[in-house]
């Protein structure tokens, strides 16, 4: 995919989810797509698919509607870092992949935020987040299942699963 | 070669990690001015944000009344009730009127000075939300060029409902008083005793405060407004008590407040600019 392509993704979904996407708000959580696809990309395309996508997101939300500037896109980098070298030991053609690699980034976010922001002394009782952030890893595992069904059928040319291709 | 390859992204991810924890670290708590980049860029994007978020909001207030029709009876009940109650204050308030305008004839024959009122608002819309869940921040579509500065007052048309952040051109950065870390004076929208304290938000769109008297007279339902402590304003309504809770161990008594302000439903505010040199006293109340 082109990568300008991606950059461009990177905006209209930062323009997307900061207005419309505010209207589907589970129990007041927002899933998070920028982890989503970002990871997919990285997985499924390349490395660099996955940083771009990651910084374009990450700078954005940084400068917009961050209280902190730079703290969103230095977890992304970290995200796609360490996923593409867990990434590579795992079957890419498996339900749950996306699933586990995206649950588990969606965690990991949450546990840098919280060191990030506990170093500022800015921290929000981890009890008080707990179930924005079990609701945040159901979103964003399924709606991340869904994607990445659809970008491995265009990549791959069969369906995810489909092992008679 | 590609072993060299990995060596190198390690040492650029380490690099380029600590810069940024650096200008994280500077740039926490809201800088006094941002960079040109920064504001250009908002410039591009505002425009656009503002038109998905209108979309948002149509499509919000069409679907509003069919997912709420079962709730409409209540919400009937409850207003109906309402009005009596304000009908029955509207009479005795009318009574405090005709006394404060003896008092302003009063003042006047002594030429005491007046304080002035504020009424340079500046309106606006909320153009972006937050988009993470930790906070509670959101973009609006005035900067520096409409006369917004860094620690104005935000308010709508139900009360209070948090601070400028950070200011670009013609977009800026708002902290809401639901945000854990943001703290308001408040007291309570009483005639006759004056009890003061500090709110601070939580992430479930409530609000906890603490009196500095523990001894204080307060009861669910009182309505309390911003104290003029602080950044805020004097008498901004901020909300409304829903539970006390005595805490016998801190010496202190703690209130959860509903705030006035629906933080779901926002879509146009107002800014009060804040001066520092000038230190008005207002008397607003919405």
């Amino acid at each position: 995919m082109n990568k300008i392509f991606v950059f461009l993704m990177a905006i209209a979904n930062f323009i997307l989810m900061s207005t419309l996407f505010q209207q589907f708000r589970v129990y007041g959580v927002l899933a998070n797509l920028c982890i989503v696809f970002s990871i997919i990309f990285a997985i499924l395309f390349s490395e660099q698919h996955g940083y771009i996508f990651a910084i374009v997101s990450g700078l954005l939300q940084d400068t917009f509607l961050g209280k902190v500037l730079f703290v969103n896109t230095i977890i992304y980098i970290i995200l796609i870092y360490v996923t593409v070298r867990i990434e590579k030991i795992m079957f890419k053609g498996n339900d749950l992949t996306p699933i586990f690699l995206i649950s588990m980034a969606t965690i990991a976010y949450h546990l840098i935020f919280f060191v990030f922001m506990f170093l500022l002394q800015s921290t929000i009782p981890i009890h008080q987040l707990l179930m924005h952030v079990i609701i945040e890893v159901i979103l964003n595992s399924v709606i991340g299942l869904f994607i990445y069904r659809v970008v491995f059928k265009n990549v791959f040319g069969y369906k995810l699963g489909d092992y008679n291709a | 070669m590609t072993r060299m390859n990995e060596r190198l992204k390690k040492i650029i991810i380490i690099v380029v990690g600590l810069l940024m924890i650096l200008l994280m670290a500077i740039s926490f708590g809201g800088r006094e001015r941002i960079t040109a980049v920064e504001s250009q860029l908002g410039s591009f994007i505002a425009p656009v944000q503002r038109f998905f978020s209108q979309i948002g909001n149509f499509m919000d207030e069409k679907t509003e009344p069919i997912i709420n029709v079962l709730n409409y009876k209540s919400l009937n009940e409850s207003l109906a009730k309402e009005n009596e109650m304000l009908k029955a204050q509207v009479v005795s308030l009318t009574m405090a009127q005709k006394d404060f305008e003896e008092l302003n004839d009063l003042k006047q024959s002594l030429h005491y000075v007046e304080r002035s009122d504020q009424d340079n608002y500046i309106s606006c819309s909320v153009i972006a939300k937050d988009i993470g869940n930790w906070f509670n921040m959101f973009t609006i579509d005035a900067g520096t060029e409409q006369g917004v500065t860094k620690n104005s007052t935000v308010i709508n048309g139900n009360g209070l409902v948090g601070l400028v952040y950070e200011v670009g051109s013609n977009w800026s950065k708002v902290i809401s008083i639901i945000d854990h870390k943001s703290s308001v004076g408040f007291e309570m929208l009483r005639v006759t005793d004056d009890y003061d304290g500090i709110l601070s938000g939580t992430t479930n769109y409530e609000l906890v405060g603490e009196l500095y008297d523990t001894q204080a007279n307060v009861h669910v339902n009182d309505y309390i407004v911003t104290s003029g402590l602080g950044m805020y304003p004097k008498g901004i309504l901020i909300g409304q008590i829903y539970e006390l809770v005595d805490d016998r161990d801190l010496f202190l008594k703690q209130i959860k407040v509903k705030p006035a302000v629906d933080f779901k439903k926002l879509n146009k505010v107002m800014v009060i600019p804040y001066d520092e040199y000038e230190e008005e006293i207002t008397t607003y109340l919405p």
